[in-house]
């Protein structure tokens, strides 16, 4: 049974994943292209004193790349299972509502991770290459904040995606929105390093928020 | 179990999602400034004088007795500060305690210093690579060195940026000239401006872990470096190097706690400035010289509190302005009474994200009660809003926050559109 639910999951979005692995690893050749050619223009000094003591993020493109990716994640993953309400009937497969929807977001959250994972390589691996040790750490640490808010924004759109009721799914709509611009704050290198445990902690209700969610669509809304 | 987590986790998301955005777009509706007074010691009325900012661009200038005076008045009170204008309405040279100064005297014995606590080391992000300037009398420009410098635990390392490897050349012959000057390994705090937009450079001041401070500085490529005679070890926060062209001190050293001490030029020695209770961490501090006075403000949350000293940093007077609040009784209730609470993730005193919750004054309490009204109402309405304690104690954390979160929660408050 759950083999059959994971093939069904990789059925819906292979091809969104694969565009999304596209667009990623475009991004980070892209950042990786960028930093060379400002390198072989500029004396390499003065690129690392824009980058460190001027706060420039050479990265900086990628910001929204994370979140689109776990949004487009998300539709695919779920927008064909509320169309004709069709979840309904993997959700009367014997087996527990909670535990199937567990699996299918520990599923969506792992390919997302995964993609995330990859940039973060690559944002590392392409500093390192021509910065310092301290400033591709920083780098990656700047960019984790955009990562969450892919994840984030993944969840947010499963709640909202599931949600019956159009005023409480604007509502949900605008409480993500909130909580993922907050992930947006700050400018320069760092800036939410210290605020990332809270942020990070807040996964969680996150996480079991969206459960809410496919229980009222189990029941219709209520 | 689960049921109760996820919508107990929805309602936490929503009120802090509401308790961040709600306050911010009301303070951006209601304009909640709170400008700094300006405060300085007037070398004419030898008392201090402040401008206060009443918003849109409208100020008060007033002197300790609380006088009134006009923008001209102002600025002829303090011809140090306003030299420049006063100098186009030929009010200068000035004479003031038996010396004459015009524009250009004023203008070469005046230095302005501000040491914000969102500069602070630890209160902004700061990675640690410096560029050591080499200083070179035949080399008029200062050029940006090819190499940074970082302190790890039992060195001093150059990388070389053209080549992002460690230059051991460097690395060994500023490693050793520390420890033969008794730096002990590792550095707790740098001190220095990595730019070549100054006047010259006073290279580094570095503590080392033994609360010693070095002044490290890279002359025709060979360390120069000398070691501060202090009375006792420092626990110092951090360094501000001046660069100026007075030449009065190298920079200020502030401790971790209620000090601070210019670097005298010349012989190294401390002058301590004569702040009481200063926190680095949290209050402003700036220093401004005239050719005949120094004065110190400190900013903290309830004052501002200004020191005028004479050339030799003697204390001649003291005035503490308390802080007023910007917004009106109104503004500020209504605020309280609505959002009980407030998520920040900025602070005055913090140059990156610090997580804050700030809890509202009496009036939230009113806000609580006007939303228990509403929760009680709304639960005899058809259908019902079922009341249970869990929901009763959201409102009585957060009042209307929590009672728009719950009520978006219920089940039967929104119909499905299925």
């Amino acid at each position: 049974m759950w083999r059959s639910i994971l093939l069904k999951e990789w059925l819906k979005i292979r091809w969104f994943l694969a565009a999304a692995l596209i667009v990623n690893l475009g991004f980070s050749i892209k950042i990786f292209l960028d930093i060379r050619s400002i390198l072989s223009a500029e004396h390499a000094q003065m690129v690392w004193y824009q980058a460190v003591h001027l706060h420039t993020v050479f990265h900086h493109d990628m910001r929204y790349v994370p979140l689109l990716t776990g949004l487009t994640l998300a539709a695919a993953q779920f927008f064909p299972e509320i169309l004709g309400r069709r979840m309904r009937i993997a959700l009367h497969l014997p087996m527990a509502r909670d535990g199937m929807m567990f699996f299918c977001l520990a599923f969506g959250l792992g390919v997302v991770g995964a993609i995330f994972l990859v940039d973060a390589l690559f944002i590392h691996l392409t500093m390192r290459a021509y910065f310092p040790f301290e400033v591709a750490v920083s780098a990656v640490m700047t960019a984790l904040p955009w990562f969450l808010a892919g994840v984030w924004g993944y969840l947010g759109a499963v709640a909202v995606l599931l949600e019956t009721a159009w005023p409480r799914r604007v509502f949900f709509f605008l409480v993500f929105s909130v909580l993922i611009a907050m992930l947006y704050s700050g400018v320069g290198y760092g800036w939410l390093t210290p605020a990332l445990p809270w942020l990070g902690a807040l996964l969680l209700p996150a996480f079991l928020c969206v459960f809410e969610s496919a229980r009222r669509f189990q029941r219709g809304g209520a | 179990m689960l049921k109760t987590l996820s919508r107990l986790s929805f309602l936490v998301l929503a009120i802090l999602a509401m308790s961040y955005i709600l306050p911010l777009s009301f303070d951006k509706v209601f304009g909640k400034h709170n400008e700094d007074p300006l405060l300085f010691y007037s070398p004419v009325l030898h008392q201090f004088v402040y401008q206060e900012s009443l918003g849109g661009h409208r100020f008060n200038y007033l002197d300790e007795e609380g006088r009134s005076y006009s923008r001209q008045e102002f600025e002829a009170l303090l011809p140090f500060v306003y030299s420049r204008n006063l100098e186009r309405r030929d009010l200068l040279p000035m004479v003031l305690e038996g010396r004459s100064f015009d524009a250009q005297s004023i203008s070469e014995d005046r230095q302005g210093l501000e040491i914000r606590a969102r500069h602070v080391r630890g209160q902004k992000p700061r990675i640690q690579l410096y560029p050591l300037f080499n200083n070179d009398p035949q080399v008029a420009m200062m050029r940006f060195p090819v190499e940074v410098f970082r302190f790890t635990p039992n060195a001093m390392e150059f990388i070389d940026a053209d080549h992002n490897r460690l230059d051991p050349h460097l690395t060994g012959r500023f490693t050793e000239a520390l420890k033969d000057k008794g730096f002990v390994f590792p550095a707790e705090v740098i001190g220095g401006r990595p730019t070549n937009l100054k006047p010259f450079d006073d290279g580094y001041f570095i503590g080392d872990s033994m609360g010693q401070v070095f002044h490290v500085k890279r002359v025709l490529n060979e360390p120069q470096i000398f070691r501060l005679p202090l009375d006792s070890p420092l626990d110092i926060l951090d360094v501000v190097v001046t660069e100026h062209e007075r030449r009065e001190f190298h920079g200020v050293i502030i401790p971790r706690q209620g000090e601070v001490f210019l670097i005298r030029w010349g012989d190294y020695g401390l002058i301590p400035l004569p702040v009481k209770d200063y926190d680095p961490r949290s209050m402003d501090l700036k220093l401004l010289i005239d050719p005949l006075y120094r004065t110190v403000t400190v900013s903290s949350r309830g004052a501002v509190t200004g020191v005028a000293m004479d050339a030799g940093y003697q204390v001649i007077r003291r005035y503490e302005l308390p802080r007023r609040e910007a917004a009106s009784d109104l503004v500020r209730h209504s605020r309280d009474f609505l959002f009980p609470f407030q998520l920040t993730l900025e602070s005055p005193h913090h140059g990156q994200a610090h997580v804050g919750l700030h809890v509202g004054g009496p009036w939230s309490l009113a806000g609580i009660l006007l939303a228990f009204a509403l929760f009680f109402l709304l639960s005899r309405r058809d259908p019902p809003f079922p009341a249970n304690k869990g929901d009763l104690a959201v409102v009585a954390l957060s009042g209307l926050l929590g009672l728009t979160a719950v009520a978006f929660m219920k089940g039967d408050f929104f119909p499905s559109a299925a």
